[in-house]
């Protein structure tokens, strides 16, 4: 079925493309809003990856649908960090005080393991920490390419992956993850 | 083998995203549809783009196809010229060349008509008899010249005006070839001056002096300017 999309929107079909779109705009609209917490920004972003990824679907060669997630996936990261250079976020953003923040979450209503919860607190990290770890921990980057891509060393990308699980760890424990925790310390 | 505790809490944030709804976060003011609509029209001017870039292509493509054929039309031209000029065979033509002489050879041969026209029967006698060593010294120089040295269009020295547009005629230029005329005689200064040694003396010449160099620069074309002769003699009646 997706194959058959992906041949349609090589051949310009604007419904396919618009099938398409409404398949994995949710989905990579997360992955967007995991890098940039300014939602127009994010939507921009998005906007900016499906037309890069319907530009370049000519080179695509699709051979399953995690594939194909996958493609549009980088897309959308490697274009959410285009973003953060652009607006000089990067490698500027990479501060080691952020130790003391505090996440604006409100406090949850069961102690139950809630995925909103835990990528609220994704999203509450440093930009710096929460780059390093996106790439790192959900994108499955290694440190050589995190350091290439953002323009720092892979010393500084482990360090800011290491404050980043700290703080993250932290957090869970202040907002009733104490189990959880536990459990995968 | 045991997992260090900090992949176990990205494995762990990672197995928890993945249980994430297929829709936008609690709270979101996210509009797929208003997201579409600013993308299709974007989506629409791509392909024009890439015509417009093919279309760059193609021109750029016919620029460099013309410039290079140019360049070989050139080259060809070029190379025919040098096959022309290194075949002097196939560029020999049937009638002798004259050459251009220099200035004081030119000036001993006016000289030597002057005084031919004042004596024409010896002279003539003695310039066209064919076993008499002034003719035999006078045939080389009319044999026609070597071509190898000289361009292929170079024109012919003829009484044309060098205004007028020559036409090229082959039967007209065979008929001229067949039947060459000759108005002048080539002869080196050395040989009027043996012409003049070994010529019968009229009269006695002791007694004469030349005034001047003996060549003459200018040119003599009538017979209104004699040249001034001077008797040597001590006696005041003669």
């Amino acid at each position: 079925m997706s194959k058959q999309l992906i041949e349609q929107c090589k051949q310009g079909n604007t419904f396919a493309q618009k099938r398409l779109f409404d398949q994995y705009a949710n989905r990579l609209y997360r992955v967007s809003l995991r890098y940039i917490r300014h939602e127009p920004d994010a939507e921009e972003v998005l906007m900016n990856a499906f037309l890069k990824a319907f530009r370049a679907i000519h080179d695509f060669t699709y051979r399953d649908d995690p594939g194909l997630e996958a493609w549009l996936r980088r897309i959308v990261v490697n274009e959410a960090l285009q973003h953060l250079r652009a607006n000089r976020h990067l490698p500027v953003f990479l501060t080691d005080d952020a130790g003391d923040q505090q996440p604006a979450l409100e406090p949850l209503p069961d102690m139950g393991l809630d995925a909103e919860r835990i990528y609220a607190l994704i999203q509450e990290l440093p930009p710096g920490y929460r780059t390093v770890f996106n790439l790192y921990a959900i994108e499955g980057y290694t440190h050589r390419e995190i350091a290439q891509q953002l323009h720092i060393s892979e010393n500084t990308s482990k360090s800011q992956l290491s404050k980043a699980r700290a703080l993250l760890q932290t957090w869970l424990l202040q907002n009733g993850y104490e189990a959880e925790t536990r459990r995968i310390s | 083998m045991k997992q260090k505790p900090d992949e176990s809490l990205d494995q762990w944030v990672r197995h928890t995203l993945s249980q994430l709804p297929d829709s936008p976060p609690p709270g979101s003011s996210f509009d797929p549809e208003r997201l579409w609509g600013q993308l299709n029209p974007k989506l629409a001017t791509a392909p024009a783009r890439r015509k417009i870039g093919m279309a760059w292509w193609i021109a750029a493509a016919c620029l460099a196809g013309v410039t290079l054929s140019g360049y070989w039309l050139t080259q060809r031209v070029d190379s025919r010229t040098d096959v022309a000029v290194h075949q002097p065979r196939q560029l020999k033509p049937d009638v002798p060349l004259l050459r251009p002489e220099p200035a004081s050879s030119v000036a001993s041969r006016e000289a030597y008509f002057s005084k031919k026209e004042r004596h024409p029967a010896t002279s003539r006698s003695d310039t066209h008899r064919p076993d008499s060593p002034q003719a035999e010294a006078t045939t080389p120089s009319t044999e026609p010249l070597a071509l190898s040295v000289l361009p292929a269009e170079l024109p012919l020295l003829t009484n044309e005006l060098p205004g007028e547009e020559k036409q090229p005629d082959l039967n007209k230029r065979t008929a001229t070839a067949s039947t060459p005329k000759r108005r002048f005689n080539v002869v080196h200064a050395n040989e009027l001056r043996a012409e003049e040694e070994t010529r019968p003396k009229l009269y006695p010449a002791e007694n004469f002096v030349r005034i001047g160099t003996g060549e003459r620069t200018e040119s003599i074309s009538d017979e209104s300017r004699p040249a001034l002769t001077l008797p040597l003699t001590h006696k005041p009646n003669q």
